[in-house]
């Protein structure tokens, strides 16, 4: 190989290892431009035989994956941080908690909209729900009392996220309005479970220290309550949803738009209960995770 | 005529000494341009040592960055990641202290490096709440339920940070680089890495295109010169031997007409 041809292949392989150079740093800027942002709650909808589920009206599936509903609430809510918030019927007039008490919240809760279509179903009921968070520890700056007990300043204490997250969901069911909340049963980690009536202020004043939980954390840290703790509306909740407890969350009316013969829609709405006895600021910064199952019923 | 003896010995010393200057000239000039050579080679090979060493810098930075899918991800290759430093939650009069503004090279780790982690190590983790990484030393270890727990504290803060599981931590520290942290933020920004990654590497696509055209070219050029010179050569050959046979022909030409004229 003569001089010329072999400055003709280096340089044909110089070209090649830039051009392989040129793909991969420009792949690597759209890597750079499309990161995900870690959301903190994720879940996964299963509907039974018969029946579709989707989150736009355009695809449809048998199972919604927490891939999907990940990328829904990243294109919907962005970097999403929930905050302790509180309402009264499970569907709207989210306030914020603060020592000045109560205010209107704008955001800091998940609404998730599911929309069903069906040949044979006329109605969806709610049959199974898994709520967890990977029970961590943490580690009290103060000595006060838990859920569990007398906790000393320094010492560490099991806690469940999941104990204070609410989900509800939102349908149609009688031609009327239909919410239904579910909170963790008290079985689960020490859980002191919260659920109201909607309309029925409790008192978890405890004669002015807050009762035990994240009601005396704040006491023992402020010296004071959060305004309202005396008298706490809470949305009623179910502990139990399963298929000997399965919740009616919405009727399917006659399809118009889908091409099958029912559909209808339901909301899902998922915030963190600042009422709850386990609301400390702590499971802020931890992972939620869900499943919802639901079947075809008659309305 | 005849010189003298001594006339003959200073010619024949100026003679040798002229010779050996224009041989000590001839033998500087050569010395001079194989320096030259030599010069011009090294500089060749410098200039393509750093070239190809750019291009695998860009392409290890790229490679790592590709890593990064989602927000709790570091950037890292072959294990190795790096972060800058945003606050100076870790400054302070430790050897492996670092502050802000610096870069942090970090070891990945695995199940099997969560398990030999101990206090005074140096580890990251993602703080969903800050949403961002923390990289901050270990001062406690417990186990609770079979679980290895790590309870973490900045060099510069007042109190510890609430108690991670062990396999939260994502990197363990390795080394910092002060100063660069900043420079670092702004290549892994869109428009840095656009500008000092993207940007450069077109350059030398451009420059590496013109010069394979140039060689196709001058390839081109030395082909078709040797296709002239063999042609050229073979012209005078048939030349040659067209010449040879009207020669022979005017000789035989001669010939008959002298038999005929006898």
């Amino acid at each position: 190989m003569n001089r010329i041809a072999r400055k003709l292949v280096l340089s044909a392989l110089t070209v090649v290892l830039t051009v392989v150079a040129l793909g991969t740093t420009t792949f690597a800027w759209f890597t750079l431009t499309n990161t995900a942002v870690v959301q903190p709650f994720q879940a996964n909808i299963v509907a039974d035989t018969g029946i579709e589920v989707s989150l736009d009206e355009i695809d449809w599936y048998t199972s919604i994956s927490e891939t999907l509903i990940e990328t829904y609430i990243t294109d919907t809510f962005g970097a999403f941080n929930f905050v302790h918030l509180t309402t009264v019927n499970g569907y709207g007039s989210f306030k914020t908690l603060g020592a000045t008490g109560l205010e209107d919240a704008a955001s800091g809760w998940l609404q998730i909209p599911l929309y069903f279509r069906s040949n044979s179903a006329t109605a969806i009921d709610w049959s199974a729900v898994t709520l967890t968070s990977p029970l961590s520890q943490w580690q009290s700056d103060v000595a006060f009392t838990s859920t569990t007990g007398a906790i000393s300043a320094g010492e560490f204490l099991d806690q469940d996220a999941s104990n204070a997250m609410r989900i509800s969901i939102q349908g149609t069911v009688a031609a009327a309005n239909n919410v239904v909340v579910f909170e963790r049963a008290a079985t689960n980690n020490f859980n002191v479970v919260l659920g109201g009536d909607g309309t029925t202020p409790i008192d978890y004043s405890n004669a002015g220290i807050g009762n035990a939980g994240s009601y005396n954390y704040y006491y023992i840290k402020t010296n004071a309550l959060i305004t309202g703790t005396d008298a706490v509306v809470a949305a009623p909740t179910v502990t139990v949803i399963n298929a000997g407890a399965v919740q009616r969350v919405t009727d399917l009316v006659a399809d118009v738009q889908y091409g099958t013969a029912y559909a209808g829609q339901i909301i899902i709405r998922i915030w963190l209960e600042g009422w709850d006895a386990d609301a400390y600021n702590s499971i802020l910064a931890r992972q939620i995770e869900a499943g919802f199952t639901f079947i075809g019923g008659t309305a | 005529m005849h010189l003298p003896p001594i006339f003959e010995l200073n010619v024949l010393v100026y003679t040798i000494n002229i010779s050996i200057f224009v041989y000590i000239k001839f033998k500087g000039a050569i010395m001079e341009k194989s320096k030259q050579k030599l010069t011009t080679r090294i500089l060749k090979i410098s200039v393509n040592m750093i070239f190809y060493l750019v291009i695998v810098l860009l392409l290890v930075f790229s490679l790592a960055n590709i890593q990064v899918k989602k927000e709790n991800d570091i950037a890292n290759i072959f294990g190795r990641g790096f972060l800058s430093v945003q606050s100076e939650s870790m400054s302070g009069d430790s050897d492996d202290s670092f502050e802000m503004g610096d870069m942090v090279f970090v070891k990945m780790l695995d199940d099997e490096g969560r398990e030999d982690l101990a206090i005074g190590d140096i580890v990251t983790y993602f703080d969903l709440t800050l949403r961002a990484f923390n990289t901050h030393r270990i001062i406690d270890t417990y186990v609770n339920d079979g679980e290895l727990f790590l309870i973490t504290q900045g060099d510069n803060t007042p109190a510890s940070d609430q108690p991670i599981r062990a396999a939260e931590a994502l990197a363990l520290y390795q080394s910092n680089w002060s100063g660069v942290g900043e420079s670092l933020d702004y290549l892994q920004s869109p428009t840095g890495f656009a500008l000092f990654i993207i940007l450069p590497v077109v350059i030398i696509l451009i420059f590496e295109g013109v010069i394979l055209v140039r060689n196709v070219l001058a390839l081109n050029k030395a082909k078709m010169e040797e296709k002239y010179a063999l042609e050229k050569e073979k012209t005078l050959v048939d030349l040659e031997a067209e010449k040879d046979k009207i020669r022979a022909q005017i000789m035989d030409e001669l010939k008959k007409d002298k038999e005929a004229d006898l």
